[in-house]
């Protein structure tokens, strides 16, 4: 019998016959499951992975704003520290002693308003700075100088930005910087002297000026003796030019006491303290050649003064002999003031530094603490002659790049001349390990408040026409630096060296400037220190970074 | 005559298979697109977002290494048919000297094909010791 499906009246619809519309239902049913939720688990994490490319790009957003409030507090610190004006300036300087962290707060570059202003773009909407803070973390001496340090600025900042749903993701940089703080000129205490030379030897011979000295007495004495002499033999009428001579004629014992003995220590150091613009020309150091040649020059006034006494002798009736010799007397005497003056300007000018004063030791000690290790330690930056670069040409174009050059740069080596000529403004101490500095006509119109130091280690510097700057000879390696003046030539400054061969120098002079002296600091006060010489300068890269993401 | 099969599904039933398939696959194809749509969409963000950040970067690295920028760096907004250049803006800050402001510009196709310009601005500062 055939089954043909049969829903006629009377005839029971058999199981067989549902089976099939419900296994058609349930197969749509679970179709349709099946596709829903793949659908479903797509769009999920579709929604999910846009809901973190949507977090990751406003996290990002925020580390923007963070980012850029750190620069602008950096930017900020580095100009309010150049600034006089700005009252970090004098905070930055202060003096920090070894007990001390030498922590500062610096509330004044919290504010960031250049950084805010970027939260008001479209895609920036819902990004909130929410705190900055800048603080000098640490402090601490280079040496043993209050004023000379080192230390790191922690600059932190925290933004937030909305991603819906009243969330917000939270970026917080945490950033360092380095930074020196130096006294950018004559260091102290030889910043008080116009000229400064720590072995006085190498100037002159002392002791052969003081033998010169010795003679020249001698002859003041013998011319005495002999005007003494003619006069008992002159007429009452020839005596008087020999009685006004005499008048005149200072005994060799005034003379000894008015022109003194210069110290002969060794070792002895020779300064000048000079006042605006006082100039001190430097072929006057080398006293004992000067005395030589003066010496020379009198000897024949001598000679003719003697020749003159004995026609006396042998006429004293003579009035033209008397004449003679009166004339001769006076000319023997002017040759012999001529060689002991300059030993008495010499003492007006200088003054010495003998062991036997207490501040020889103190100074000794900072002028041998002025080698290439001190250098090495404040300087900012570090120039050599490297890949085919000369150092000379690098510093030209960091000072181009910079525009002003504050702090320390120390050059180790220049197979070039460094030439500075121009103006160098700003506070700037240039330390040369070795080679020639050649300095023209520098600084001739640098603006007020710049000041220039030129430190050799163990080369030359050469000045030619009027240079407003300093120079330093320091102690260094095995050839000690010298310094060679063209003629005619100034330096409007300062001049500290260890030693001086004063023949080199001699054709020029050194011109006092006050504005080379930083003044004084004492352990309870810094008010009478010249804050503007010290240079603040920052570490031009952060020393790190860190990311705080939330 | 071949027999019929009784198990079989009939013509009505597969039409309302069909019908109540398409009726729940149509939402489901529809969920299926909206999220690629947007899923494309984020990636083009992301994409935009990342070009405009990392031309900021080396907009910063060159200031870093000395390379002033002239108001001549600057380079025009770029035109909507060419959303994938990013152009460069500098601009100095008139407050505090050695402070700059870059910015990065670029348009970003939102998913429902709108253009929009995409605007990302960072502080720089001239790196140097003074």
């Amino acid at each position: 019998m055939s089954r043909a499906r049969c829903h006629g009246r009377g005839t029971a619809p058999r199981p067989a016959d549902k089976s099939g519309a419900g296994t058609m239902l349930a197969l749509v049913t679970i179709l349709v499951l099946v596709l829903a939720t793949t659908g479903f688990s797509r769009l999920t994490l579709m929604t999910q992975a846009g809901t973190s490319t949507h977090r990751s790009v406003r996290g990002d957003m925020a580390m923007l704003a963070a980012e850029s409030a750190v620069e602008e507090m950096a930017t900020r610190l580095r100009a309010a520290a150049a600034d006089p004006r700005s009252p970090l300036f004098a905070r930055l300087r202060g003096e920090v002693y070894a007990a001390s962290s030498g922590r500062l707060e610096l509330p004044e570059l919290e504010a960031t308003p250049s950084a805010r202003a970027l939260l008001d773009s479209d895609q920036m909407r819902g990004v909130k700075l929410e705190g900055c803070k800048a603080t000098v973390e640490l402090q601490r001496q280079f040496e043993d100088l209050p004023y000379e340090k080192f230390g790191q600025v922690r600059l932190v900042a925290r933004a937030s930005a909305s991603v819906g749903g009243g969330e917000r993701v939270v970026r917080e940089l945490a950033a360092g910087l380095e930074l020196k703080t130096v006294l950018a000129g004559i260091p102290r205490p030889f910043d008080q002297t116009t000229l400064f030379v720590a072995d006085a030897w190498s100037v002159t011979d002392f002791a052969e000026v003081n033998r010169r000295r010795e003679t020249a007495l001698g002859w003041v004495a013998t011319l005495a003796r002999e005007a003494d002499e003619a006069l008992a033999l002159a007429s009452p009428a020839a005596a008087a030019p020999y009685r006004k001579l005499r008048d005149f004629m200072p005994s060799a014992e005034e003379l000894a006491e008015r022109v003194e003995k210069l110290p002969e220590s060794r070792p002895m150091a020779l300064y000048a303290m000079g006042e605006e613009e006082q100039r001190y020309p430097l072929d006057v150091l080398d006293l004992a050649s000067r005395l030589s040649e003066a010496h020379e020059r009198a000897s024949g006034p001598l000679q003719d003064a003697e020749r003159a006494l004995d026609r006396v002798r042998q006429a004293p009736a003579d009035a033209a002999a008397h004449a003679e010799l009166a004339e001769r007397l006076t000319k023997a005497l002017q040759a012999v003031q001529a060689a002991l003056d300059p030993i008495w300007a010499f003492q007006e000018g200088f003054h010495f530094l003998t062991p036997s004063d207490e501040r020889s030791g103190a100074v000794s000690t900072e002028l041998a603490r002025l080698g290439e290790a001190h250098w090495r330690r404040v300087a900012s930056y570090v120039l050599r002659d490297r890949n085919g670069r000369a150092a000379a040409q690098e510093l030209e174009e960091l000072r181009s790049r910079l525009g002003t050059l504050d702090g320390v740069v120390l050059i180790e080596s220049s197979a070039e001349p460094i030439l500075l000529d121009g103006t160098w403004s700003g506070k700037l101490v240039l330390v040369v390990r070795d080679g020639r500095v050649v300095m023209r006509r520098t600084n001739a119109g640098a603006p007020e408040g710049s000041l220039l130091t030129v430190v050799s280690l163990g080369g030359t510097v050469e000045i030619e026409g009027r240079v407003e700057a300093s120079v330093i000879l320091a102690p260094g390696g095995a050839h000690p630096a010298t310094l060679a003046m063209a003629a005619g030539a100034e330096l409007a400054g300062s001049l500290v060296a260890t030693r001086l061969e004063a023949q080199q120098a001699s054709k020029g002079a050194i011109v006092c400037r006050e504005q080379v002296r930083s003044g004084v600091t004492t352990e309870r006060s810094t008010e009478r220190a010249r804050l503007d010489h010290y240079g603040v300068t920052f570490a031009p890269e952060f020393a790190y970074r860190t990311v705080t993401r939330r | 005559m071949r027999a019929r099969n009784p198990a079989g599904f009939g013509v009505v039933e597969l039409s309302v298979a069909a019908l109540v398939l398409a009726l729940a696959v149509a939402p489901v194809l529809q969920m299926i697109g909206a999220g690629r749509a947007r899923g494309v969409s984020e990636d083009r963000l992301l994409a935009i977002h990342l070009e405009a950040r990392a031309a900021l970067d080396g907009a910063a690295e060159r200031i870093a290494d000395g390379e002033l920028p002239q108001p001549a760096d600057s380079t025009e907004p770029v035109d909507e048919t060419t959303p994938e250049a990013v152009t460069l803006g500098f601009e100095a800050d008139a407050q505090v000297p050695g402070l700059w402001k870059v910015t990065a510009r670029a348009w970003h196709i939102r998913a429902d094909g709108r253009r929009v310009p995409y605007e990302l601005s960072k502080l720089v500062r001239q790196r140097r010791a003074s």
